[in-house]
């Protein structure tokens, strides 16, 4: 959409141009406020029949060859590189696309069972997920522990050509609408705590799922806690072999941390600051000296977050970087989330926290300040990922620990 | 009055030609292919470029530690350029040239010549080259590598007064300029205000009056780097038709060279003063209503260079801490295991990333003469703001041993400070991109 000068390798740039013509074919544009921002389809919180046209405009994308841009062609995508998703997601900015309603399924899930699921497992999965028939999530944290991944309760117990699943799961994104999760469990409880765990692929209309959205302080209820009771999933459905699956779900989140801190982790994401200059305007606050270096060091700040997602993405890709620079990416994204929101709440003033009625411009500066406080908290606290950047990324030794040779069951717990 | 350097404006053209013949693919050049890496790593002036070569690539310009999308030739030239500092210009020798009067090591200076150090700017009719053909682009990785080293000498200012050359000059003036600049015989240096931390053409405060087919100068510029040594001045001064860009001789009477004491210990300043200082009309350089224009190229150019450097100044600092932190040990166990101090060094690692992202987006700009005022603004606002974030805790995370003069820290500490300050510093930056987004009744450029 954009008119902007681009630096750019002439085969990128034809497909821009291809896809910039596919898209005002086949797309549609959504309205634009006042503020010069688009209005926004998905909201915090999806309802069902927001995320039933989600589906249709993900076959629409499917059918067009704009869909699974990275993936391989063997399972339904486009074998393209990084660089030309990224393109893609530039030139549809303005239009209604399903983007946020398959954000996880696409650049976590799928990624996920390309890297550690079989033959037939990818076959069977993924080429629906492009297609927009299935919608995943992961099935991570647990109420006992969120950033202790691997001390995970949730029970898996073989049974001939089945596991019985019992257990609790929680801050799961979106899992109300989705039809299958990525659930690692325990299976071995008289091992160290991650040599214990294998993943299963969960179908969420099985009888024993019972799932519960929670209400969050920015008013919507996108995270989701799950009860499983005996739930009974296919040998078949093991990702990866028994007991070794937390390097399954440690792979996950590698690939949740990189693609969240290049992205935004699929929010729709300022380019410019088009809304803080309008807000400083509307307030009056245009001509003050430090209302417009703020603004301006916002934006220097999206553009530099922007130009080291392109730079470290690639490099990890290319097998330059380690993946824990991932970690930093995601850290960046969230310092850049809630300071954004944060220096609009600032400017919005006293309008930020008192307004008419449906006056948006005014009450989206809290709503965007309440929501990005889960930035530093969901897909692995900052903590995480200081840690994941300082032992992965720069080979700084761990904390000594009290739980790493020591049988599960044998572990101080709660 | 003019009060601020002026909005990007769209479609000017590169700023910086590519300086080899030939293959130019316009906007969107390609990855060069064809090119023959070098055998020897030595390149002699003016064949630094392979004549078979194809133009460089888009991709980012400065490398450091984690790699970057090099071609082989920029590669085997950073190495060959890090092999030459690392055996000619430790940092032991870079501490003797504290006390030296000229402030830099002349032999080193000569074979950096020899390596195409001066050249790069410079178009090949004229004695220059650059190893890609994106000029800008392998500056920026000699500059980064003179960072790394905290080397001294001229090396960014007499490159930044050939671009100016090259750029704006006439045929007389490049051909009397260039070639000599090129092989490393005259050092040269850009005195103008811009070069202080202001970023705003009110801080000029050298005026140009015109007496009968002579241009006089008066008025004092500080601080100009390597004045001390330098043969050739260009001179950014103020007139009645508006700014001006001069060249000087050094030795011209009336210039005066003050030398001053620096924050930064292997570097040198000097304020120069001109007292009714008269050279001839010939030596205004360029076209007077395009005299802007050239500052604001020249000054892009210095900063996107300038970025480059102070990255690799916070490479090698961060480097040396992070090692510290692994080897030092404290309670038992290495400090760098302790989340306190860990997790200060990601976030060490999320800036220098950054930074070195931003700063090869910045020289990448200026190469291709793309809103390179924004993307200047961009990476000095940001490197200016955070490599002293990165020096500060680096000296931290030492303790004591940092605080000491022996220690070697404090050398790129006090390179990575000055830089903040110079070139414009970041509170100045982000005034000129609030300008550029148009943000209040400042933004648009003064008449």
């Amino acid at each position: 959409m954009s008119d902007d000068v681009v630096i750019e390798p002439a085969d990128l740039h034809e497909y821009r141009l291809r896809a910039r013509a596919w898209l005002q074919e086949n797309m549609t544009l959504l309205r634009r406020r006042d503020d010069g921002t688009y209005e926004d389809p998905d909201g915090s919180d999806p309802r069902p029949e927001r995320v039933a046209h989600a589906r249709e405009l993900q076959r629409t994308l499917f059918e067009g060859g704009f869909a699974g841009i990275t993936y391989p062609a063997e399972y339904g995508g486009q074998g393209l590189s990084l660089d030309h998703e990224r393109v893609f997601l530039e030139e549809s900015a303005g239009y209604d696309m399903p983007t946020q309603v398959f954000a996880v399924s696409l650049n976590i899930l799928g990624p996920t069972l390309l890297a550690f699921g079989n033959h037939q497992q990818k076959a069977e999965h993924v080429p629906r997920m492009l297609a927009g028939e299935e919608l995943w999530l992961q099935f991570l944290s647990e109420p006992s522990g969120g950033s202790d991944l691997a001390g995970l309760l949730t029970r898996a117990t073989r049974d001939g050509d089945t596991y019985i699943l019992n257990g609790q799961k929680i801050w799961s994104t979106g899992a109300q609408h989705s039809d299958f999760a990525m659930c690692p469990a325990r299976t071995r409880w008289d091992v160290p705590k991650h040599k214990g765990i294998s993943v299963f692929i969960i179908d969420l209309s099985w009888p024993g799922i019972e799932i519960r959205p929670i209400r969050q302080i920015n008013g919507g209820a996108e995270f989701c806690e799950e009860f499983l009771t005996d739930v009974v999933v296919p040998a078949a459905n093991l990702v990866g072999e028994e007991n070794e699956g937390w390097r399954v779900a440690r792979g996950l989140l590698q690939i949740e941390h990189e693609w969240v801190g290049r992205s935004g982790g699929g929010q729709r994401t300022h380019a410019g600051v088009d809304d803080l200059v309008a807000l400083a305007r509307r307030r009056g606050l245009e001509d003050d000296p430090g209302v417009r270096r703020k603004i301006a060091a916002m934006y220097a700040a999206q553009m530099v977050h922007a130009q080291a997602s392109v730079r470290v993405s690639n490099a990890i890709a290319a097998g330059r970087m380690d993946h824990g620079y991932g970690g930093a990416l995601k850290l960046s994204s969230a310092n850049l989330a809630q300071r954004r929101s944060e220096l609009g709440l600032e400017l919005a003033g006293s309008d930020g926290v008192a307004w008419h009625e449906g006056d948006t411009s005014a009450s989206s500066w809290s709503h965007q300040y309440l929501s990005s406080r889960s930035s530093s908290i969901a897909g692995g606290t900052n903590e995480v990922q200081r840690n994941n950047v300082g032992e992965r990324a720069l080979g700084l030794p761990r904390e000594p620990t009290f739980d790493r040779d020591v049988p599960f069951n044998e572990l101080l717990r709660g | 009055m003019a009060a601020r350097l002026p909005r990007e404006k769209g479609g000017q053209g590169n700023p910086f030609p590519r300086t080899s013949a030939g293959t130019s693919t316009g906007t969107f050049p390609t990855k060069g292919t064809g090119a023959r890496a070098r055998a020897g790593g030595r390149h002699t002036r003016g064949h630094a470029v392979p004549p078979d070569a194809k133009m460089g690539g888009v991709g980012p310009a400065i490398g450091g530690a984690v790699g970057a999308e090099l071609s082989d030739e920029q590669q085997l030239f950073l190495e060959t350029t890090e092999k030459f500092l690392d055996a000619s210009a430790p940092v032991s020798r870079v501490r003797e040239l504290f006390d030296d009067p000229a402030g830099y090591d002349r032999a080193a200076w000569e074979q950096g010549g020899e390596l195409g150090w001066f050249s790069m700017l410079v178009p090949e009719e004229h004695g220059g080259g650059s190893v890609s053909g994106a000029g800008v682009e392998d500056l920026a990785l000699v500059a980064q590598v003179l960072g790394r080293h905290v080397f001294p000498g001229p090396v960014l200012p007499t490159n930044l007064v050939a671009a100016a050359v090259a750029r704006a000059g006439s045929p007389e003036q490049r051909a009397e300029h260039l070639p000599a600049i090129a092989s490393g015989e005259v050092i040269a240096t850009w005195a103008c205000a811009l070069a202080g931390d202001r970023c705003s053409y009110d801080a000029i405060a050298v005026l140009a009056t015109v007496e009968a087919g002579t241009v006089v100068l008066d008025g004092t510029v500080a601080p100009v780097q390597d004045a001390h040594v330098a043969n050739l001045l260009l001179v950014t001064a103020r007139s009645e038709g508006g700014l001006v860009n001069v060249l000087v001789p050094a030795a011209a009477d009336g210039v005066t060279v003050v030398p001053l004491r620096s924050l930064d210990l292997a570097r040198r300043f000097a304020e120069v003063r001109f007292e009714r200082v008269r050279v001839p009309a010939s030596a205004v350089l360029g076209d007077a209503a395009r005299a802007a224009d050239d500052v604001d190229a020249i000054f892009d150019l210095a900063v996107a260079l300038q970025s480059a450097e102070t990255v690799g100044t916070a490479d090698r600092l961060f480097a040396m801490t992070l090692q510290y932190a692994k080897d030092r040990k404290a309670f038992g166990r290495p400090i760098g295991s302790f989340q306190a101090l860990k997790h200060r060094l990601a976030d060490m690692a999320l800036w220098l990333e950054s930074s070195r992202a931003t700063a090869a987006a910045a020289v990448t700009a200026v190469q291709l003469g793309a809103r390179s005022a924004e993307a200047t603004s961009v990476a000095k606002s940001y490197i200016g703001e955070h490599a002293p974030l990165i020096a500060r805790d680096c000296l931290q995370l030492h303790g004591g041993i940092g605080y000491t003069w022996e220690h070697d820290l404090h050398l790129y500490l006090r390179r990575i400070e000055s830089n903040r300050a110079l070139y414009g510093s970041p509170a100045a930056h982000l005034d000129r991109l609030a300008g550029l987004l148009g943000l209040g009744t400042e933004g648009s450029r003064p008449s």
